[in-house]
């Protein structure tokens, strides 16, 4: 066994082999490591490391007593001089032996600070050491203190604390119980299961709950446990003995209270679901599922019985079901005193008395079956009833049985005769059919509990490292995230995002192991994302926060890259991608408007040709010859490496597509005061924009407008501005054929806004303004067009009659 | 003595003696003034304060509720009884260890389960029932209800019946005649199950009629669809739903439908 702790517990912290000498050495390395599981366990939150702890401790309970094991152990644990070592080493005491010196030897170092889970640890370790120890008056000072400890923790620490406070609760309860004063510590569980209640803290709740209705049963207070049962919520358990115990505990409320098929079901599977180990409560279940079977009217099955390791323990009630079985009244009483003194201490001698009448029930039908017609009084001699008028007694009795359907008679008062009938044909009756369908039903039943109660693996943190887990929970929540987009519950959504950026911020302090790029990608995926909600709320101030804090981030970690590129770049670079995608994703007007604004957020940052010449490679055919007449426009070295990465096939993209990129490459332009291109390449752009068909116009009308705008802005900060009047008022024709709604008062704004000659062009600028909030009313009114982007509409009217004003 | 305490026990003796005058209105209306009274004592449950008095404060507490739930069987007010029976319980419980026990407790505790008994209420009988210790089943109160509940499991209802003339306490007749009813109720049930006809002396003798008129009364007012034929009732009628021949279709294209879902979802 000594071989199999260590394998075990090998794993989280290697153990130096060479150093083993004595088994006392070697059980107190396990504690360490035990100790140092824990320490993992509290600082990743991880139950199961917890869980796993306390395993292991279980395994060395035995090993516990070895002189100066604990008080070393305590030594490594703890901080020598504070108050919890104080105390737990006054306990270990009278045992004797020399801790001074070798205490202040080792421990000059300062105070540790130890988690809570540790400290709880401890407590626990050494209550197990005293009850071991039989110090049970000992125990149960030291465990009322633990438990006060316990109920002082915060909230934070309760997950993965939880797990001991239940151990510590557990034993709290079993002291007690030795020395049979569970009445005392009913009030301070009631309080403790509100206190877990109060902390989420399940596995407490189901711990407490269960030592609770122990605590009712012990003293028969079955009302009280039923209540108290009923009342408190069933948990998706944690623990398999939970589980088990609160079945057994049911099986036993519901026995006394008569629900004897309920009672069945719950002590059948308190038994089935029972570990081998745990011998005694399955004695105690199967002895409850036996008297359950024959109050039933059922004869329990002999291979219950025949079971080597249960045969001494199950005798008497083997005996019993012979008496009830063969309908032996006598054999019965003689039964029930001569195991009075071992019935009464299994508590289940008031369930013996109940089943008195089961025997006679049985006698009566092995009589009504054996003979066709036989007097009452033959009867009452048969079942042997000790009563001072036995005819008339079997009379009633046999009359109770027929209306309750046990036999198949009937009486003949006259002649005192109970006449059987005969046995129908049953195959004629719908009996076989419900039977059959019962136990149909039962299978499935059990096929589906047992596929519901299949259990896979949790992703264990070697997946978590992995690249595709990453690339996986990114996707998932950009789906998520798109989901959100498209219905206007902005806070599901803020809240999500935050969750995220706090489980992607958390789970890289956790992963300090990996690899210096792989870990720089998670700030910047979180950022897209985030990137993606303040486009969707600006409002959110929380998450532009944690945004700063993550680029922060990001930042840091891709300077320690090698890395051309600089963190903004990348960042700015992946973001266009998110809203490329964003727009090639449908074609919807809203999504194309967003993808402006967001473009527009992203300006300060594009200013590097080469950013965009990768944009345009990605986003259009290489060989295109868009693409070809953009890249004309940027200032770009020559990059073989690039060129031959990009794959040669042409790319389909959309209409949408293709303005973006004539407007990112003009914004990019105009930042950089390459007018005399900017110009160039926006009369491209509307050229393009004046070649479309109505139906389409419609699709890019957002982008167009943009043209038009930075169309004319290029041409404003040359100075130049007169020149386009004209092929502004031809454009308006366009649009206004095009009922292209936004076109129209864009280029309206910026004939009458920009032209030099406003005196002379007043009245006619006046009419195309009086013009365009007619047709926009109109388009409102009609239609409802535009009806994402009302208040982008209602902006420019401002203007317009701003306009109008003027 | 604390003024209080002797404005109780004199109240208390006043109440004794309209109880056992058997002047249910005075007893009645002294009762609840005693209630409000107790209230007043703070070593009473649910507080258990450890006041001087104590003792003696928590002895009347149970002699008034036990007083208070014997008026309620005189009165016959079942409801009563039981508020009264709860309100005395804790005295048994929760305070048996402070007191000597009270001689009349096993009277009330058994008196209690035959109220449970006559209630039809067994689960509770039984959960009360597992409360007692075994010194508590070998009185004759608590066995009297133990054996009368057997033998009406049983079916053994003359049992039932014989056991009233040997009732321990003479507050036990009210439930005993409540029970003799009930008992009725249920061998008519099973008689006409059991036989095919019983003539009209046996079945006064069955139902335990005293005369044939009571039984005819009986008959018409319980059970009409009862025969009597020749001198003799006739219980033919009632056995008349003979299992029918049909195909229960519906249910059986439900039950397969359902094996075929669940079948699939296996496959």
């Amino acid at each position: 066994m000594s071989t199999e702790a260590q394998i075990k517990s090998t794993p989280s912290t290697p153990t130096p082999c060479n150093s083993i000498t004595s088994p006392a050495e070697y059980s107190l390395k396990c504690l360490m490591d035990i100790a140092s599981l824990i320490e993992t366990g509290s600082c990743k939150k991880e139950v199961r490391h917890i869980a796993r702890a306390v395993r292991l401790t279980n395994s060395l309970k035995k090993k516990l007593a070895e002189p100066n094991l604990l008080s070393a152990f305590l030594d490594f644990a703890l901080s020598p001089r504070s108050e919890l070592h104080n105390r737990l080493s006054a306990l270990l005491y009278h045992q004797g032996y020399d801790l001074e010196m070798e205490a202040d030897s080792a421990t000059s170092a300062p105070a540790k600070r130890i988690s809570r889970e540790l400290e709880i640890y401890c407590y626990f370790l050494m209550l197990l050491f005293l009850i071991d120890q039989n110090r049970y008056s000992e125990a149960k000072a030291f465990s009322s203190a633990a438990v006060a400890r316990v109920k002082n923790l915060s909230r934070g620490a309760c997950a993965t604390a939880g797990v001991l406070a239940s151990r510590v609760y557990f034993y709290y309860s079993y002291v007690h119980e030795i020395l049979d004063e569970l009445a005392e510590i009913r009030w301070n569980l009631l309080h403790l299961l509100t206190f877990s209640t109060l902390h989420h803290d399940d596995l407490g709740q189901e711990t407490l709950l269960n030592l609770l209705l122990r605590n009712y049963l012990h003293y028969n207070f079955y009302d009280q446990a039923e209540k108290l049962r009923s009342k408190a919520p069933r948990f998706q358990s944690h623990t398999i003995q939970q589980v088990c115990r609160y079945l057994f505990y049911l099986g036993k409320i519901q026995t006394i209270q008569l629900k004897y098929n309920d009672a069945r079901e719950s002590l059948l599977h308190a038994a089935r679901k029972a570990p081998v180990a745990a011998h005694g409560f399955r004695v105690l279940c199967k002895k409850w599922a036996v008297l359950v079977h024959l109050l039933l009217g059922e004869i329990p099955e002999r291979t219950i019985f025949t079971q080597s390791v249960m045969e001494r323990d199950l005798m008497p009630y083997f005996m019993l079901t012979n008496a009830v079985r063969t309908g032996d009244l006598e054999l019965f009483r003689n039964v029930a005193e001569d195991f009075f003194p071992f019935f009464s201490s299994d508590k289940t001698y008031n369930l013996i008395a109940r089943l008195r009448h089961n025997v006679i029930r049985t006698g009566l039908r092995r009589i009504s079956m054996s003979y066709s017609r036989i007097s009452l009084a033959d009867v009452a001699e048969k079942l042997k009833l000790d009563s001072a008028n036995p005819v008339e007694d079997v009379e009633s009795i046999a009359a109770k049985a027929i209306r309750d359907g046990a036999i198949h008679a009937i009486l003949d008062h006259a002649n005192g005769w109970l006449v059987s009938k005969d046995t129908g044909d049953i195959y004629s009756t719908a009996k076989p059919l419900d039977v059959f369908s019962s136990r149909i039903a039962s299978c499935l039943n059990l096929h589906n509990e047992a596929v519901k109660a299949l259990r896979f693996p949790p992703k264990t943190p070697e997946d978590k490292d992995s690249d595709e887990y990453w690339i996986e929970s990114q996707v998932l929540c950009e789906e998520l995230a798109r989901e959100y987009m498209d219905e206007d519950e902005t806070i599901t959504w803020i809240a999500l995002c935050i969750s995220m950026v706090e489980y992607l911020s958390v789970s890289n302090l956790d992963e300090k192991k990996r690899e210096t790029d792989a870990k720089s990608q998670a700030p910047k995926r979180t950022l897209t994302v985030i990137e993606l909600a303040i486009s969707s709320s600006t409002t959110s101030y929380d998450l532009q926060i944690s945004a700063a804090f993550m680029s922060q981030d990001s930042e840091t970690n891709s300077n320690s890259t090698a890395s051309s590129y600089t963190p903004t770049f990348i960042f700015t670079y992946e973001s266009l991608i998110k809203i490329v995608s964003h727009i090639e994703f449908s074609s919807d007007v809203l999504r194309t408007a967003r993808a402006v604004r967001l473009t527009n957020r992203l300006r300060k940052n594009l200013t590097e040709d080469t950013l965009i010449q990768y944009l345009l490679n990605l986003v259009l055919s290489k060989n295109s010859e868009l693409n070809a007449r953009l890249s004309s426009f940027l200032i770009i070295e020559e990059d073989e490496e690039a060129d031959s990465a990009m794959s040669v096939c042409t790319k389909e993209f959309s209409l949408e597509l293709e303005f973006y990129c004539y407007f990112l490459v003009l914004i990019f332009l105009i930042d950089q005061k390459r007018y005399y291109e900017a110009k160039v390449c926006s009369l491209n752009g509307i050229a393009r924009a004046m070649s479309l068909n109505m139906a389409e116009l419609d699709f890019v009308s957002v982008l167009a407008a943009r043209l038009y705008f930075y169309y004319s802005y290029s041409y404003e900060a040359s100075g130049d501005l007169a020149e386009i009047r004209r092929n502004l008022l031809e454009w308006y024709s366009v649009a206004a054929l095009n009922h292209d709604e936004l076109g129209q008062v864009w280029i309206l704004l910026l004939v009458s806004s920009c032209d030099p000659l406003v005196e002379e062009n007043r009245r006619k600028g006046n009419l195309f303004v009086f013009l365009a909030v007619l047709s926009l009313n109109l388009a409102g009114e009609i239609q409802g067009l535009f009806a994402g982007s009302k208040h982008f509409t209602t902006k420019r009217r401002c203007c317009v009659s701003n306009l109008f004003l003027n | 003595m604390d003024p209080k305490l002797t404005e109780v026990s004199q109240l208390f003796e006043r109440f004794k003696a309209a109880c056992t005058r058997d002047d249910l209105n005075t007893s009645t209306n002294q009762l609840s003034q005693l209630k409000v009274l107790l209230t007043g004592f703070r070593s009473l449950p649910p507080l258990f304060e450890n006041t001087p008095d104590a003792d003696k404060e928590l002895t009347i507490a149970r002699d008034v509720y036990e007083h208070a739930v014997l008026l309620s069987v005189k009165i016959g007010d079942q409801e009563a009884f039981e508020r009264n029976f709860f309100q005395l319980k804790p005295y048994y419980t929760d305070a048996g260890s402070c007191l000597p026990q009270s001689p009349q407790e096993y009277m009330i505790l058994g008196l209690n389960l035959l109220r449970l008994l006559v209630q039809n209420r067994i689960a509770e009988f039984h959960t009360e029932l597992e409360l007692l210790s075994p010194t508590a089943l070998e009185d004759p109160c608590i066995k009297h209800a133990v054996e009368l509940e057997q033998s009406f499991m049983e079916g053994a209802y003359n049992r039932v019946l014989s056991a009233k003339h040997n009732v321990p306490y003479k507050s036990y007749d009210y439930f005993m005649d409540l029970l003799a009813k009930t008992v009725r109720d249920e061998i008519a049930g099973c008689s006409e199950k059991a036989y095919d006809y019983l003539s009209i002396s046996d079945a006064c003798q069955v139902l335990l009629f005293p005369s044939e008129n009571e039984l005819l009364e009986f008959i018409k007012e319980e059970h009409p669809e009862w025969e009597i034929k020749n001198g003799s009732v006739v219980f033919q009628k009632a056995k008349e739903s003979a299992p029918c021949k049909e195909i229960p279709s519906l249910q059986l294209i439900n039950q397969t439908l359902s094996y075929a879902r669940e079948l699939e979802r296996i496959v």
